[in-house]
């Protein structure tokens, strides 16, 4: 199951062809450049986080691989003390 | 603060044209796009697409809808008689499923999840994919 970043209905764009959603500030505040999983279980992308208005981020859509190239996409596992 | 979205000017879409809808309809996540969508432009809209053809389906199917798992595919005459109104919004094939005898949210999903629609598995689904331009 993937874990969702930023909750988002990806059919929605705006003029320019962006993604947005809303999310609540500041503890869940995205950051421009941020690489994250935007969407719904059964509708969701990595993204790129392209401008942060107020409390609506804008988005684009990129492929894992491109996603790879900008961040690490695996967590860390946990180690033992 | 609201944007001034603009509509595209475009002739509506007929009567029998399909609208595509990527992901589920569940009612409180329908209720909080459209508030998205109110936050942003200042009034309720629902997204969807309207291909132009069946080629325009499969195309939309690998593009804007390649990350969707499953699809409700809707007819613009289903949505018209349900009192909804289609607003050529964003970029083209892009629209606006709106209700405007009322502008209550609720109102409007109810109506879109009330509507006649068929639920399609993606064919081109892949969620790793895309273009990356």
């Amino acid at each position: 199951m993937i874990y969702i970043d930023l909750d988002a209905d990806l059919n929605m764009e705006d003029d320019d062809g962006r993604n947005f959603a809303r999310f609540t500030p500041p503890a869940d505040a995205p950051a421009v450049g941020d690489v994250l999983v935007a969407g719904r279980p059964d509708f969701w992308s990595w993204v790129v986080i392209d401008d942060v208005d107020d409390e609506i981020v804008y988005f684009h859509q990129v492929s894992t691989r491109h996603a790879a190239q900008l961040a690490t996409l695996v967590a860390d596992m946990p180690r033992a003390v | 603060m609201t944007k001034q979205g603009m509509r595209r000017g475009e002739p509506a879409p007929g009567p029998d044209a399909v609208v595509l809808r990527g992901g589920g309809i569940e009612r409180d996540v329908l209720i909080a796009d459209a508030e998205t969508n109110f936050a942003v432009y200042g009034f309720y809209g629902l997204s969807v697409w309207v291909p132009a053809d069946a080629d325009g389906e499969a195309t939309l199917l690998a593009t804007k809808l390649l990350k969707s798992r499953i699809v409700r595919r809707f007819l613009v005459a289903d949505l018209l008689a349900r009192g909804l109104e289609m607003w050529d919004t964003g970029q083209s094939p892009h629209y606006d499923l709106v209700y405007v005898r009322d502008g209550d949210v609720e109102t409007l999903v109810d109506a879109v999840i009330a509507t006649h629609n068929t639920t399609l598995i993606n064919p081109h689904h892949d969620p790793d994919g895309g273009a990356d331009t």
